[in-house]
């Protein structure tokens, strides 16, 4: 059985209440009892000895009537029920009974009556009243019965006064002891222990108040102190474990930082001693492949024309000497081997013609879409550098996206603090001009993220991809004190960002377009056939200053599908020899049947003279060795479009 | 009295001159035997010193107290070989063991009721005489004429000699006989009515405490006043009662004595009865009775018990 502390107080008072009281009740009972027993013995005895005493002479001389009087009066007395005179043979002298006769006497006391005679020697004794010696005699005996109903009566009147009063005095210092006990030591303690309870789990707002200046209020200030100091030493003990959760994380962060860092400077380095190789084998390569190239010139040019298969041979050897030393190119735009001339340029300028670029040339089911800060801040680049980087990205994009997805191009600026120094080695703080280009594509793991600007690095087939476009773009924003942040996710798409340090300088007014040789524009509408895009790109903006409208094919099927369209329109077609897909011949021939008159003008690497002759034959009205100059380019159409 | 004063005076004029000279020459002894020596008998054995101690005598007091003597019979041995002049014995006790032994000495009594004749004893009684006292009862209660007493046979002679005074005096005197001391309320019941006032005598046959007390109750019950035997009836519920001065009466003695050693005959001084009388009044019990004490009376009284 738990019992709580109020009630073993109030049984513990109630005990020592209740025996003290109880045994005094029990003492003055038996006091009031003895008391009053005591004080109707002594009344009675005195009223017998009285009786013995007065009827002293009565008895003496058998004075019955006297007796009788004398009896008779004492009956009158409370108590008294019975008396009765007797001489000394017992025969009785006088008798009285109070009220009714035959009601016994409880108890009785009897007594001798006593004469005490005088001796007197003379009479004169009796005259000087000095008796010499007194003789005592019993001469009879008196008895008084009494009854006790008076005395029962009394004790229980004394005894149902002295329980009340034993009640009261049970019952109300119980009463009081426990209401005082309740009021200035339980509730306190309820009011500690509830308080100490609410410690215990934890709540450590808790105060007690009790407005006594006792030890219970000094208890009660002594526990708030307590949890005061706990209070204290455990929000500093929070602030400590905060710092050290701070401390770990900063820590961890920074040790992330440091290792991105090192990963960072190792791949700069990487980048910094491929660069510095791929340079340096380019620069060679491109002297052996010109070499090569020359040779191979000059032996053709010593064959005779008879000798067709050794023609082919040399061609042959011409076309993949003029393949590498495009691929040693890059590889030296990659090493930023080139010096280019540093203009300041509106990038929004050179996005919008990527885009009218990518608009002909893409996938009808990938959307483009395009965020243009209207006032984009001036960077000082070379546009056709700038034009090319970015170009290599969306290329990636479109090829990463297959038919489907959307591809955004952004622009703006941007302030980089010193918190941006962790996104890039290069990255440094500045007013910058940011170009995002994102795709919904399939993304990029791991492993490619981590190569993905070293040159030759590809996951396309072989033949498909050399590896250099994005290696290129690289070298590039890097020449201009820019870089470029990557983000993708497999599956989801990817997302560049090409930094590149905004300058204070404005815009330049566009030079007035150099006095043209006005024999090399024209009006009319000329479609441009190639599967490489920088071709493509070159060529419209040329032809456009021209006064020409260009319209873009990237491949041989769709140079045919646009064709059958615009036929009309269509006044000369600019074909690339070499294409995936279709060749050059084949698509000549598809353009031929549709409309025989076409007029065609045939762009190929390599110097073909049996070709060329075989392709004018089948319709060609000219050809064009790449790389050709523009001025060459303008000259050739010219002189194609005014021959009818 | 005046002829008694005068009688003592001519007496003193015919001795004192021989009596002083005989006494100057030599010292007297005088032996006095006393029962006890307290209350009334100490009272006259003191005045009986003071007497002396006023005489040019050369006295010599021997004290008998027989309470305290180992053996009474070897006191009158002791007086005879002391040389003893003269024997005074206060209270009866006293006196009847020396008229009984002493034959050759004078011997003068005190403090008895009933004198004692001889030719060689001579004293001062306590009883004083029954016209004396009817003289005074006359004047505390003028209406006074029937006078109740209770006798037993030792003092029918007694009340012989009352009932003369009483018929000389014109009184009735109403006497009963009581045989037994039981009887006493069966005859005070008796004559209570017929009664105007008790006489008590010294019985001691009849009076005992019980009967006195008895008697006083009866006597505020019945509205008879008591003559009462001595002060202290007085102070119990007796109406009135009439003492000699015990001092005076040890002085009375003296008095003898001093004639007799002055060489007067001892059987020519007759006993005397008290020359002093005290009265004693009781003026609560007169209210009670309904009776009224003549202011005269009772500016002559000794002691007055009032409220
Ligand atoms: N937007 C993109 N989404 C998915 N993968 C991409 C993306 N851009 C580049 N890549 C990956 O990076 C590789 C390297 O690209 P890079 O442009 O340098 O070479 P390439 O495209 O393979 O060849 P090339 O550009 O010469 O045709 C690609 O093979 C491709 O796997
Ligand atoms: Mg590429």
């Amino acid at each position: 059985m738990k019992l709580n502390i109020t009630t073993k107080i109030v049984f513990i008072i109630f005990i020592v209440i209740f025996s003290f009281s109880g045994f005094l009740g029990w003492y003055f009972i038996r006091h009031e009892r003895n008391a009053l027993r005591v004080e109707l013995d002594e009344r009675i005895i005195s009223l017998t000895n009285g009786l013995a005493y007065n009827s002293e002479y009565y008895v003496l001389t058998e004075n019955k009537e006297e007796l009788a009087r004398l009896a008779n009066k004492l009956t009158e007395e409370k108590d008294i029920v019975y008396v009765s005179i007797r001489n000394q043979e017992g025969s009785l002298l006088a008798e009285a009974l109070k009220g009714k006769a035959g009601k016994e006497p409880d108890e009785k006391f009897t007594r001798k009556v006593l004469n005490y005679q005088p001796e007197y020697k003379g009479d004169e004794e009796l005259i000087l009243a000095s008796p010499q010696q007194l003789r005592k005699k019993v001469i009879g005996h008196v008895s008084i019965g009494f009854s006790l109903a008076s005395f029962k009566k009394k004790t229980l009147e004394v005894k149902k006064t002295i329980l009340w009063l034993l009640v009261l005095t049970i019952i109300l210092p119980t009463i009081i002891i426990v209401s005082l006990m309740n009021r200035w030591i339980i509730a306190p303690i309820k009011k500690l222990v509830l308080a100490t309870k609410k410690v215990a789990q934890g709540d450590l707002d808790v105060t007690v108040s009790l407005r006594t200046k006792d030890e219970m209020g000094i208890l009660a200030d002594s526990f708030n102190e307590m949890v005061h100091q706990l209070q204290k030493s455990y929000q500093a003990l929070q602030e400590t474990r905060n710092n050290l959760e701070t401390r770990a994380t900063e820590l961890s962060k920074a040790y992330e930082k440091l290792k991105e860092t090192q990963t960072q400077l190792i791949q700069a380095d990487k980048m910094s001693a491929i660069g510095t190789l791929a340079g340096g084998i380019a620069h060679d390569f491109n002297n052996l492949l010109f070499v090569i190239l020359g040779n191979a010139s000059l032996l053709k040019s010593d064959l005779p024309a008879s000798e067709k298969s050794q023609h082919n041979l040399l061609d042959n050897i011409a076309i993949s000497a003029t393949y590498g030393s495009e691929l040693t190119k890059n590889l030296l735009a990659f090493a930023r081997r080139e010096k280019y001339t540093l203009d300041i340029m509106d990038v929004n300028q050179v996005i919008k013609e990527i885009v009218n670029l990518l608009s002909h040339t893409v996938e009808k089911m990938i959307s483009i879409e395009t965020h243009l800060a209207p006032a984009l801040a001036t960077v000082k680049a070379n546009a056709a550098q700038i034009h090319q980087a970015i170009l290599n990205i969306c290329i990636n994009a479109k090829e990463a996206m297959a038919r489907k997805g959307k591809l955004t191009i952004e622009t703006k600026n941007i302030t980089l603090d010193e918190s941006y120094k962790n996104t890039h080695i290069d990255a440094r703080p500045g007013e910058f001009v940011m170009i995002l280009i994102s795709d919904t594509g399939i993304g990029m793991d791991e492993k490619t993220l981590h190569h993905l600007f070293e040159p030759f690095f590809t996951t396309k087939e072989t033949g498909k991809g050399t590896g250099l476009g994005l290696s290129v773009s690289y070298g590039i924003v890097k020449s201009f004190k820019g870089f470029i942040n990557v983000y993708s996710e497999k599956n989801k798409g990817t997302c560049f960002k090409i930094y590149i340090p905004a300058s204070k300088e404005k815009l330049k007014p566009k030079p007035a377009v150099k006095k043209q040789d006005l024999s090399l524009e024209g009006t009319e509408t000329i479609m441009l056939v190639d599967d490489n895009l920088n071709i493509l790109s070159m060529g419209k903006t040329f032809l456009e200053r021209y006064g020409y409208r260009v319209i873009l094919a990237a491949n041989g099927e769709k140079a045919a599908e646009i064709y059958q369209q615009k036929k009309d329109a269509i006044d000369l077609v600019i074909l690339d020899f070499i294409m995936p897909g279709w060749s050059g011949q084949e698509t000549l021939e598809e353009l031929k049947k549709i409309d025989p008159e076409i007029k065609v003008l045939i762009a190929s690497g390599y110097s073909l003279d049996s070709q060329e002759k075989d392709l004018l034959q089948k319709g060609a009205k000219g050809f064009l060795l790449k790389p050709f100059s523009m001025q060459v380019l303008l000259e050739t159409v010219k002189k194609i479009l005014t021959k009818t | 009295m005046n002829y008694l004063k005068r009688y003592f005076l001519v007496l003193l004029l015919l001795f004192g001159l021989t009596a002083f000279l005989w006494a100057k020459q030599r010292e007297m002894t005088i032996s006095v035997i006393l029962p006890y020596k307290s209350g009334p008998y100490n009272l006259a054995l003191e005045g009986f010193k003071k007497f002396w101690a006023e005489q040019e005598v050369n006295i010599r007091l021997l004290e008998h107290n027989l309470a305290k003597e180992p053996m009474p019979e070897l006191v009158f041995k002791e007086i005879e070989d002391k040389k003893t002049d003269i024997v005074l014995t206060i209270g009866s006790k006293a006196t009847h063991f020396a008229n009984k032994d002493i034959k050759n000495i004078p011997v003068v009594f005190s403090m008895i009721l009933t004198p004692v004749t001889g030719t060689n004893i001579t004293g001062v009684s306590l009883n004083i005489p029954s016209s004396i006292k009817i003289n005074y009862l006359k004047k505390i209660l003028p209406n006074a004429k029937r006078i109740g007493v209770l006798y037993s046979s030792k003092t029918e002679e007694k009340i012989k000699e009352l009932s003369f005074a009483c018929a000389k005096m014109k009184l009735q005197l109403i006497a009963e006989k009581v045989e037994s001391a039981k009887d006493f309320p069966t005859h005070l019941k008796k004559i209570s009515p017929q009664i105007d006032c008790f006489w008590m005598i010294p019985d001691s046959e009849i009076f005992s405490p019980q009967a006195v007390k008895h008697l006083l109750i009866e006597s505020i019950r019945n509205k008879f006043p008591v003559m009462g035997l001595s002060y202290s009836y007085v102070k119990a519920g007796a109406l009135f009662s009439l003492d000699g001065d015990y001092e005076d009466l040890g002085e009375q003695a003296g008095m003898l004595i001093l004639r007799i050693l002055s060489g007067e005959k001892v059987s020519r001084l007759p006993p005397e009865p008290p020359r002093k009388i005290n009265l004693f009044l009781n003026q609560i019990v007169a209210e009670k009775i309904g009776i009224e004490i003549p202011a005269k009376v009772i500016q002559e009284a000794t002691s007055v018990i009032k409220k």
